[in-house]
């Protein structure tokens, strides 16, 4: 049996702390050959990133223990010396950050900084190394790589800045590469391209690679095996088949059946209880005994006073669980089953808010006291939205592309620049900020950021009842006692009344959120990207928490989001958008079934399924190039710069939002009409519209077809020009 | 490293449910709490509060030890020396605990406490007005961007931009003439023209950091919450952002008592300060330094004082920044 390149054994790390012994890896053992992924799954906290940073040396010594070994070929990494781990660094082993716009320096041009790192460990002359620079952003597919050598990190988009990232880590043809949530901080279409180009360049380098991600559908796009951490320890290891197929440990198995997923509707998520452990104050028996579902099964309560071993189950698989095989096996089966297809409800049509031709620009100002306006942002340009009671409309888009700025304008906490907004009927759009204030009991907001939305210095019971001391409402029995119902309702302790918000984890933080949101009982509220900061595991409660808070008392959400499988899990009807135009809106079935916009299409290919088998098979559209700015809009359509359908009325002719089968509008003049006949991720599946579409022909001569089709349509099909529309339709 | 917020917010609760002594608190209170666990902060407490009650008590104190700021003692002073402090240690005794002023032989400490009644009120109405203007005109310059921001910015270029000591010394004697003629005596016209220039001048400063502090915490989304909830400007600006400002606010005061006393000290020095017989100890340093050569212990007299009260603010302040912030102390860190 030949060595494995890459062999960790036993390793741990300790910070010790005024309050204890934080043990942040525990024992890990692990080994990657060369050319294959080995991805470390966990929650924040779990250990994943501090045991990539004790591999390459970036664990301070001086604050942290760092025990047993890890071999690269023939070099020991833990007892190496700084210098020995200087000569492998960025040599034989790198790595690439999850931030690309922290971890390049804004002062140097790419250029440089590359070239510095290949003359660090290469006896090369500037004008070579310059020379490999340019190879190798080649390599890494940035376009014009002699425009954009001498570039400043600032000049590039975050797509671009983690291609240089990776150049740079590949730069030196390293056997081993640590990528740290590299694709977390991108938009899904550039993540997309960034995960195929980490293959085709694994594939040409032969590069071992260790990938930490929180992403299951990621891991099962890239991964050859799989490592999941929780609180510091290896609880399962084993090949992609062996945790997608027969995960055992619970903890897998309760991250695999919480996630939201593009591929399946369910109508509840299955949430992990509970909060990860402190890793001061561990469990004394099996680290997750206090959240797992499992641990009646086992008899005389040994989870809770026994340390489990990992154990095998076969020659690729281990586990650490005290449960016996069968038992694993069946509580896996059940748990998994859960994930199933939903049902759709109908809800009646009174949208209480709604804004109509809705377009918000940002000026560009120059000049200090003159404020000369030199540009302008064109965040959101006339769409066209509504939300009924007890209903979720998704609005779903990459950064940048106003999906927050319509749900801000739709609450006028931005003034629109043209267009109008209703709420319960009334035009709103003219009020006045004083004006503004009793309804803002009935308009309400739940913020991204579980950190920056809550006032460090005031109290759960502060922030939760600010809105009834602002508002001036004296709720019957007191604000102290109504805040804690509201409390209890979203799942914190009323106890907690009198804490700081820096005592919470970010999940209960986002419940406090909510909390002060709802509180009083709005009608409309609108979640910016409610989940999006949140652990896999803290995520599904959060939904859940939003949808029986949405069933309860009937509200109206508007969901802003860039996950397309958190819209699906949570939306009614999803509204995509593109560049500050909704380029699609439909029910969440016709969306997910047969979205028509190339747009949609590739957007949802772009997302990784956490499934390896169907993730194996799925085409992927990956789109070229990045959002283009906001500042020069494209003419004509405005995506047809990176779209695969392009034609040269793209260029010209703007599309308008039509109706191609009921309910169903998209802005495109060559939508993908072929009929799948099934899901486009799920396959065949009950209760998906069908669309109308002829048959199967060549895509050109649809093309042709559906523009006859739209030219002889009737006029009041389309929406934006109909003046009738606009009451009752939405 | 992944051990920061997130790993420690996540342990939090844990840690939390533990120390249940401490829910339900008010910030104040824990603030209180944290203060008296730190001994520095205890002994800075007790020496400032030590210094207040002298400076508050001096009249009461130099009666019953028998002194006197203001009369002159030619029986401390050696007229062979040409009217030194007769005896060593700058002539002390037991009827001068700390000696006396050469020339005059005025009882020192008698004109360390009452010194330190004018410097201390000297700065500390100078910091506290400056700690208010620069406070609120920050913060409306930093949230209310645009004209606002604008002319206030310009405006406080222009005091930063003054001579600030130069003007000092040219209003001084018009300004103090017109307190005058509101009917002060000509010691407290000074002092109040001290206060008044200081808070004039110093403000801008404060204004400037609170602005840039505000810039940033407008962008926060507990401000947006705090809009979508209806809040009146008033109330964002004062009840949430205001709250998160006290760590500078504090540090600057910290920093600005020190150097409000030495400018008092170096104005006196010049002769727009403090007039006789008023003692302060600006003066009395600016007056010992020219007899440091021939009666050192003048100089380490004031000079002892001044210091440890600056250091002692530096320390309380310190601590009572890290008290008032929840993030400090209660969890992991």
């Amino acid at each position: 049996m030949t060595v494995p390149f890459l062999r960790v054994e036993d390793l741990s790390v300790s910070f010790p702390t005024e309050d204890g012994v934080v043990t942040a890896v525990d024992g890990v053992s692990f080994t990657v050959e060369r050319g294959k992924t080995l991805a470390i799954v966990g929650e924040s906290g779990s250990g994943k990133s501090v045991t990539s940073q004790a591999l390459m040396g970036l664990v301070n010594k001086r604050n942290a223990r760092v025990e047993g070994q890890a071999w690269v070929g023939d070099n020991e990494l833990i007892s190496a010396t700084d210098d020995e781990l200087r000569k492998l660094r960025g040599s034989v082993m790198s790595m690439i950050f999850q931030d690309p716009f922290a971890s390049l320096h804004p002062f140097y041009r790419i250029g440089a900084q590359l070239a510095e790192a290949a003359r660090v460990h290469r006896d090369l002359s500037k004008a070579d190394a310059r020379q490999e620079v340019l190879t190798m952003l080649g390599k890494v597919g940035i376009p014009n790589p002699e425009r954009r050598i001498d570039d400043y990190p600032h000049q590039l988009s975050g797509g671009m800045r983690q291609r240089v990232m990776i150049a740079m880590a590949l730069i030196n043809g390293p056997s081993l590469l640590i990528a740290d949530e590299p694709t977390t901080a991108l938009d899904v279409t550039v993540q997309a391209q960034i995960m195929e180009l980490l293959d085709e360049l694994q594939d040409q380098y032969n590069t071992a690679i260790i990938l930490i991600t929180h992403d299951l559908g990621v891991v099962a796009d890239v991964a050859d095996e799989v490592a999941v951490m929780y609180a510091g320890r290896l609880v399962e290891r084993g090949t992609l088949e062996d945790i997608f197929y027969s995960p055992q440990m619970p903890y897998t198995v309760g991250l695999l059946s919480s996630v939201p997923r593009l591929d399946a509707v369910s109508d509840r998520l299955t949430p992990i209880a509970g909060q990860p452990p402190s890793l001061i104050r561990l469990p004394a028996g099996c680290v997750f005994q206090p959240r797992c579902a499992a641990a009646h099964l086992v008899p005389d309560d040994r989870c809770a006073h026994e340390r489990p071993d990992l154990l095998s189950v076969s020659s690729t698989h281990a586990v650490r669980c005290l449960l016996d095989l069968e038992a694993r096996e069946r509580f896996a089966a059940e748990s998994l089953a859960a994930v199933v297809g939903g049902t759709e409800e109908q809800h009646e049509r009174i949208p209480p808010s709604r804004a109509q031709d809705l377009v918000k620009h940002f000026p560009i100002t120059k000049g200090a006291i003159r404020k000369k306006t030199v540009g302008t942002v064109s965040a959101v340009n006339s769409v066209n939205l509504g939300v009924s009671a007890g209903e979720t409309l998704g609005l779903v888009g990459e950064s940048g592309c106003g999906k927050s700025t319509a749900g801000r304008t739709l609450l006028k906490l931005l003034e629109p620049t043209a267009g109008k907004v209703f709420y319960d009927g009334r035009d709103i759009t003219g009020l006045s900020r004083k004006d503004m204030v009793p309804l803002r009991r009935e308009l309400q907001m739940i913020f991204q950021d579980p950190y920056s939305s809550l006032n460090p210095r005031h109290t759960v019971g502060g922030i939760i009842s600010a809105p009834y001391e602002v508002q001036g409402i004296e709720p019957v029995g007191g604000v102290k006692r109504a805040v804690q119902e509201t409390m209890e309702r979203v799942g914190l302790n009323p106890e907690h009344y009198n804490r700081y918000p820096n005592e919470f984890s970010g999940g209960q933080r986002q419940r406090i959120g909510i909390a002060r949101a709802v509180t009083l009982r709005p009608k409309v509220v609108v979640c910016d990207e409610p989940v999006s900061a949140l652990d896999v595991s803290i995520q599904a409660q959060v939904i859940n928490l939003l949808q029986d808070l949405q069933d309860e008392f009937g509200i109206a959400y508007i969901f802003v989001a860039h996950d397309l499988s958190v819209v699906r899990q949570m939306s009614h009807r999803v509204a995509v958008m593109y560049l500050g135009s909704i380029v699609e809106i439909t029910d969440r079935h016709s969306l997910y079934a047969s979205p028509l916009h190339p747009y949609t299409h590739a957007l949802m290919s772009a997302v990784p399924v956490p499934d390896p088998r169907l993730e194996a098979t799925r085409e992927r559209i990956v789109l070229q190039g990045d959002l283009p700015s906001p500042i020069n809009l494209p003419s004509g359509c405005v995506f047809h710069t990176r779209c695969f359908r392009a034609q040269e009325k793209c260029r010209h002719d703007i599309p308008q939002l039509l109706e191609f089968a009921p309910g169903h509008q998209v802005a495109c003049h060559f939508p993908i009409v072929e009929s799948l006949g099934h899901d486009l991720i799920l396959g065949p599946d009950s209760g998906i519209v069908e669309l109308e579409a002829p048959e199967v022909q060549p895509p050109s001569e649809v093309i042709a077809d559906v523009e006859s089709a739209g030219s002889s349509r009737p006029e009041g099909i389309d929406y934006a020009a109909d003046p009738n529309f606009s009451e009752g339709e939405w | 490293m992944s051990l920061d917020t997130a790993d420690a917010s996540a342990a939090s609760p844990a840690a939390a449910s533990t120390e249940d002594t401490f829910a339900g608190i008010s910030l104040r209170r824990l603030a209180w709490r944290r203060l008296k666990r730190d001994k520095g902060a205890m002994i800075a407490m007790g020496v400032l509060i030590l210094v207040f009650v002298t400076a508050l008590l001096a009249p009461l104190i130099v009666s019953v030890l028998g002194l006197s700021p203001y009369d002159f003692d030619n029986s401390a002073l050696d007229p062979a020396l040409g009217s030194l402090p007769a005896g060593s240690w700058g002539g002390v005794s037991a009827d001068h605990p700390l000696g006396v002023e050469p020339l005059t032989g005025r009882d020192l400490l008698a004109r360390l406490l009452y010194g330190a009644r004018v410097s201390m009120f000297i700065a500390l109405t100078a910091v506290t007005l400056i700690a208010i203007i620069g406070t609120v005109v920050g913060i409306v310059a930093g949230y209310k961007s645009g004209w606002v921001d604008t002319i206030i910015g310009r405006s406080t270029d222009l005091l930063l931009a003054f001579p600030f000591i130069l003007m000092l010394i040219a209003l001084s004697p018009v300004l103090t003439q017109r307190l005058e003629a509101l009917g002060l005596s000509p010691e407290n016209a000074r002092i109040i023209y001290l206060v008044i220039v200081f808070a004039f001048f110093g403000w801008p400063y404060l204004a400037r950091l609170i602005r840039g502090q505000v810039l940033s915490l407008r962008e926060r989304e507990f401000v947006e919450a705090a809009v979508a909830s209806g809040a009146p400007t008033r109330r964002i600006l004062f009840k949430e952002i205001l709250p998160n400002l006290w760590a500078p606010i504090i540090v600057y005061v910290t920093i600005s008592l020190p150097t409000l006393i030495a400018a008092e000290a170096a104005l006196s020095y010049l002769g727009v300060g403090v007039i006789e017989p008023t003692p302060s100890w600006g003066k009395m340093l600016a007056d010992s330094v020219r007899y440091f050569a021939v009666v050192p212990t003048y100089l380490f007299i004031p000079g002892t004082a001044l210091f440890v009260v600056v250091y002692a603010f530096n320390v309380f302040g310190d601590a009572v920044r890290d008290a008032l912030d929840p993030r400090t102390g209660r969890n992991l860190r």
